[in-house]
C-alpha cells in the first residue's frame, strides 16, 4: 500500500546520509523522496487524486506564490548580487 | 418549524454567532479605534505646526512629564500606533469585519456564514487583540515606536527598545491576524459555495467580489507577516538573530533585508485588502445612484481579479532604496505599473456607469463620488512612486505620506463612510440625518484635499517622513508654515468628523424608521425587512437576474428589477 | 447558461462539502504560513557562509524513527475515515485514538530529544541553524499538539456515537489537517536533518 512506499521512502532517505554519500547526490536524492512522500500523503490520504481537479487549484495557488516569493529573495538573500556587482 | 427557546442576552448580543450582531460588534470596535487613530494623527499635526510645544488643553493629560509637550520619544509612538490602528484596528474591522459579516450572507442569500461559531471566535480574537494595543500604551516605555513597518534592525533588537509595549504591539497584531483568517475562510467559503438558486458569479454584487478577493489576498498573505514577527518576537526575546547582523546579533547569519521582504510581501496586498471592498462597494452605489446597471462588469471583475494577482508580485516597490538587487527592482517596477491598467480599466467603467445616469445625490453618492475624484488622484500619484528612478527621490517623504493617504484616508475612509450612510437603514432599520450627512461630506472633502494635496508638494520639496521637527533642517524653515497650514487643516477635518459621530449615535436612538429598501436597491439584502429577521430568509430566495437591473426600458410598471423578480428571467442579458 | 433553468439550481464553486471548502481554505493559509518560515529558513541558510554538515548536530535516526512514528500516524488517520464511511464504529474509535497515540508519541520523542540537545548546548540562540530548528520544528509541534488535540475531542464525539457512514465529514476534515502537518514534517526532515 501507499503506507508500504512512504516507509520504504523514509528507510531509504535515513540510510543514504547515515552512509555518507556525496552531498550533490544526497540533495538531489533527498529533494525528490521528500516531494515524493509528500505528493502521496496528498494524493492518496488526502485524496486529492479522486478529487475533482478544481480542488488542485486549493493547494496550487499558494504552492506557486510561496515559490515565486522565495525565488524573488534569492538574488539579495542568497547570491547577494549587490555586493558582488 | 419548532419554536425557538429565546437565547439569554449574553448569548444574543456578546457572544453571538449572528453575522449581523457580529457585524455591528466589529463596527463599533473599529469606529472606536478610528477616533483614537485620529487623535493620534492630530497629536502629530500639532507637533509638525508648533514643534515641542505644549499641546492645547489635552497636553497635561497626555504628556504629563513634559509639560504637555510631545517628547521625541513620544514622536516615534504616535506614527506607529497611528498607522497601525488605522490599519489593523480601525479600517478592517470597518470594512471587512463589519461590511463583509452583515451583507455577504444576505447578498447571497445564505441564514448566516458558512461557520457561524468561527465567525464569533474571530470578533473575540480582534478584541483581545486590540486590548492587548491598548494595553501597551501604559506599560513602561510606552506603545511602540518602530513604525507601523516594524522594521528590523530596530524592532528586533532589544537594545534600542527595550519596552515590552514593543512586544505587545507585535501579539496585538499577531491576534488580529489570526482574527482575519478565521473571518477569510467565512468569507470566502460562503461567497463561494452558499450562494442562493440562480445567484451565479456573474450576478454577485461587486461589493461581494471586493470582499472575495480581499479575503483570498488576506488568506495567502497574513500568514507570511505572522511568520515575520513570530521571527521577530524570538530576535526580541529569545536571543535569535534572524533579522540582526553585524554588532547587534549574538551570531552571524541573519540577514536584515528578509526581513523587509517578508513584511512587504503582505504589506503591498494589505493595501488592496483594504480598497478592494471599496472599489466594489462604489462600483454597486454608482450603478444604484445613477440607476443605470454598472457598466463594464465582466471587465470590472476581472480587473479585480488581475490586480489581486498582480499585488502579491509587486512588494518590492517599498523597498527601492533598501539596497535591494536592482535588476529585481527594475522587474518590480515593470509589474508595479502593470497594475494601473486593470485599475485604470475598472475606474473608467465607473465614469461609464455614471454618463448619462439618472444620478440621485443622496449622502452615500456623496461619498460614493467622493471615492472616484480622491482616488483619481491617489492612483495616479501611486504611478509616480512606481518608477525605481522617481522613488529614489521622494521615497520617504511626504509624497509617499500623501499618496497613500489619498487612497487609504480619502478614498477608504470615504469608502467606510459611503458603506455607513448606505448600509445604516438596513442594519438599525433607522435612517440617518440627510443634511448633517451633507455637511459631513462638504467638510471633509474640503480639509482632507487641504491637508493631503499640499503634503505632496512637501514631499516634492524634499520633506522628509516621521522627523519630529522640520525646522532643525535648514532646507525645510521655508516650508514650515505649510505645516502649520496642513495642521490647521487635519483639525478641521478632525471636527468635521464630529459631525459624523453625533449623526451616527443621534440617529442609533432617534432615527427615522426606514422601510425595507430607501435607496430602490436591486440586490437580494434589499428584499428583506430593515432590519432582516434573525436568519435572514425563511426559505432560499430564487434569483433571476444581476443586482443592477436600473432604467429597464422594457418593464412597464416602474423601471427596475430587484433580483429575485421573476419578471427578469425574461430579460435578455443574464 | 439555460435561463429557465439557472434559478433551480445551487450554484456552489466547487462540488464539495462546505466544510471540506473551509478546511481546504485554512490549509491555503497555512500552507503560507509554513512557506514564510521554510521560505525564511532556505534563504537564510542558502546565504549563510557557513552550515552544520548532517548528522553534526541532530540525531538523524531519532527524527527518523519520528518521521515513520509520523506516517504511521497517517495511515490510522485514513483508516479511521475508512472506517466511519463503513460504518465500523470500533475500528473508527481505535484508529483515531491509535492516531491520537501516535502523534503524542511524536511529541514525546521530539520533547526528548529537544531537552538532550539543549543540555549539549544546542539551544535556539546558540547558532542560526539552531534559531531556525527550534523555531520550524516548534511551530510544526505546536500545529501537532492542536492536531492531537482536535483528535482526542473526535475520540470523544465517535464515543458518543456521532458519526455515521451518512454523518462523517468531521473525520474527512480533520485528517486533511493531520495530513497536511504530515507533509509540513516530511519536508522539514528532509531540509532540516537530511542535507
Amino acid at each position: 500500500m501507499i503506507y508500504g512506499w512512504l516507509l520504504g521512502l523514509t528507510l531509504l532517505e535515513v540510510g543514504v546520509v547515515m552512509a555518507g554519500w556525496p552531498r550533490g547526490a544526497i540533495v538531489t536524492l533527498l529533494m525528490s523522496t521528500a516531494l515524493a512522500k509528500a505528493l502521496l500523503i496528498a494524493l492518496y490520504f488526502m485524496h486529492l487524486k479522486f478529487d475533482r481537479r478544481a480542488v488542485w487549484w486549493l493547494p496550487g495557488i499558494p504552492l506557486l506564490f510561496g515559490i515565486i516569493f522565495v525565488g524573488a529573495l534569492f538574488p539579495d538573500v542568497v547570491w547577494h548580487l549587490v555586493q558582488r556587482m | 418549524m419548532t419554536t425557538e427557546t429565546r437565547l439569554p442576552f449574553w448569548r444574543r448580543y456578546i457572544f453571538s454567532t449572528n453575522h449581523k450582531v457580529i457585524a455591528v460588534q466589529y463596527l463599533f470596535t473599529g469606529i472606536t479605534f478610528l477616533a483614537l487613530g485620529g487623535l493620534m494623527a492630530l497629536l502629530i499635526r500639532w507637533q509638525l505646526a508648533y514643534p515641542w510645544q505644549p499641546v492645547p488643553f489635552i497636553g497635561k493629560l497626555l504628556f504629563a512629564g513634559s509639560g504637555g509637550a510631545v517628547t521625541p520619544e513620544a514622536y516615534p509612538m504616535l506614527f506607529t500606533m497611528h498607522g497601525g490602528i488605522m490599519v489593523f484596528f480601525a479600517i478592517t474591522p470597518i470594512l471587512l469585519g463589519a461590511l463583509g459579516n452583515y451583507t455577504i450572507p444576505l447578498e447571497v442569500g445564505a441564514r448566516d456564514m458558512a461557520f457561524p461559531k468561527l465567525n464569533m471566535l474571530s470578533y473575540w480574537f480582534l478584541f483581545v487583540g486590540s486590548s492587548i494595543l491598548l494595553v501597551s500604551f501604559l506599560v513602561p516605555g510606552g506603545a511602540a515606536g518602530f513604525g507601523w513597518t516594524i522594521y528590523a534592525p530596530l524592532s528586533a533588537s532589544t537594545e534600542v527598545l527595550p519596552g515590552w509595549g514593543q512586544d505587545l504591539f507585535i501579539l496585538g497584531l499577531a491576534l488580529d491576524a489570526v482574527s482575519i483568517l478565521m473571518g477569510g475562510v467565512n468569507y470566502i467559503t460562503t461567497i463561494m459555495q452558499l450562494r442562493a438558486p440562480g445567484l451565479t458569479l456573474r450576478r454577485l454584487p461587486l461589493t461581494l467580489w471586493g470582499l472575495f478577493f480581499s479575503a483570498v489576498l488576506n488568506t495567502l498573505w497574513l500568514p507570511i507577516v505572522a511568520s515575520a514577527l513570530f521571527m521577530v518576537l524570538c530576535d526580541r526575546r529569545l536571543g535569535t538573530a534572524f533579522f540582526l547582523a553585524g554588532p547587534l546579533a549574538p551570531h552571524t547569519g541573519g540577514q536584515v533585508l528578509l526581513f523587509q521582504h517578508l513584511f512587504w510581501g503582505f504589506g503591498h496586498p494589505e493595501v488592496y485588502i483594504l480598497i478592494l471592498p471599496v472599489w466594489g462597494l462604489v462600483g454597486d452605489l454608482l450603478s444604484v445612484f445613477a440607476r443605470k446597471p454598472a457598466f463594464g462588469y465582466k471587465a470590472t471583475v476581472w480587473s479585480m481579479f488581475a490586480i489581486t494577482i498582480l499585488s502579491g508580485i509587486v512588494w518590492g516597490h517599498h523597498m527601492f532604496t533598501s539596497g535591494m538587487n536592482p535588476l529585481v527592482g527594475k522587474a518590480f517596477m515593470v509589474l508595479t505599473v502593470t497594475v494601473s491598467v486593470p485599475t485604470a480599466i475598472f475606474f473608467l467603467n465607473w465614469l461609464g456607469t455614471l454618463w448619462r445616469g439618472a444620478i440621485r445625490l443622496t449622502v452615500p453618492m456623496l461619498f460614493t463620488l467622493g471615492v472616484v475624484f480622491v482616488f483619481a488622484i491617489g492612483g495616479l500619484t501611486g504611478l509616480f512612486n512606481a518608477l525605481q528612478t522617481f522613488d529614489v527621490y521622494i521615497h520617504d517623504t511626504y509624497f509617499v505620506v500623501g499618496h497613500f493617504h489619498y487612497t487609504l484616508a480619502a478614498s477608504v475612509l470615504f469608502g467606510t463612510f459611503a458603506f455607513i450612510y448606505f448600509w445604516f437603514p438596513k442594519i438599525f432599520g433607522r435612517q440617518m440625518n440627510t443634511r448633517l450627512g451633507q455637511l459631513h461630506f462638504w467638510c471633509s472633502f474640503v480639509f482632507l484635499n487641504a491637508v493631503f494635496s499640499v503634503m505632496m508638494f512637501l514631499g516634492l520639496h524634499g520633506h522628509m517622513r516621521r522627523i519630529a521637527d522640520a525646522t532643525a533642517y535648514e532646507f525645510l524653515k521655508p516650508v514650515q508654515h505649510w505645516n502649520v497650514f496642513i495642521g490647521w487643516a487635519a483639525l478641521g477635518l478632525g471636527l468635521s468628523q464630529l459631525l459624523f459621530f453625533i449623526n451616527f449615535l443621534y440617529s442609533l436612538f432617534k432615527g427615522a424608521p426606514t422601510p425595507a429598501n430607501p435607496w430602490d436597491a436591486g440586490s437580494l439584502a434589499w428584499t428583506v425587512s430593515s432590519p432582516p429577521p434573525e436568519h435572514n430568509y425563511a426559505t432560499p430566495p430564487r434569483v433571476f437576474c444581476g443586482p443592477h437591473e436600473y432604467g429597464v426600458p422594457s418593464l412597464t410598471n416602474g423601471d427596475w428589477l430587484s433580483q429575485t423578480d421573476p419578471q427578469a428571467a425574461k430579460l435578455a442579458r443574464s | 447558461m439555460d435561463r429557465a433553468t439557472s434559478a433551480e439550481v445551487e450554484v456552489p464553486l466547487l462540488d464539495i462539502p462546505t466544510g471540506k471548502f473551509g478546511m481546504w481554505v485554512f490549509l491555503v493559509s497555512e500552507i503560507m504560513f509554513f512557506t514564510g518560515l521554510i521560505g525564511s529558513y532556505i534563504v537564510l541558510r542558502l546565504g549563510a557562509t557557513s552550515w552544520p554538515k548532517p548528522g553534526e548536530i541532530l540525531n538523524t535516526p531519532l527524527l527518523g524513527l519520528n518521521t515513520l512514528v509520523l506516517l504511521s500516524s497517517s495511515l490510522t488517520m485514513a483508516l479511521a475515515l475508512h472506517a466511519a464511511q463503513q460504518d465500523c464504529q470500533g475500528a473508527l474509535k481505535r484508529n483515531l485514538l491509535l492516531t491520537a497515540a501516535l502523534g503524542t508519541s511524536f511529541l514525546l520523542i521530539k520533547g526528548y530529544d529537544y531537552v538532550h540537545m539543549w543540555h549539549k548546548g544546542f539551544t535556539i540562540s546558540s547558532s542560526l541553524f539552531g534559531s531556525c530548528y527550534y523555531l520550524l520544528t516548534g511551530f510544526h509541534g505546536l500545529h501537532v499538539l492542536s492536531g492531537v488535540i482536535l483528535l482526542v475531542y473526535l475520540w470523544a464525539a465517535a464515543s458518543r456515537g456521532v458519526f455515521s457512514a451518512a454523518q462523517y465529514g468531521r473525520i474527512e476534515y480533520s485528517g486533511l489537517y493531520w495530513h497536511f502537518i504530515d507533509i509540513v514534517w516530511v519536508v522539514l526532515f528532509a531540509i532540516l536533518c537530511l542535507v
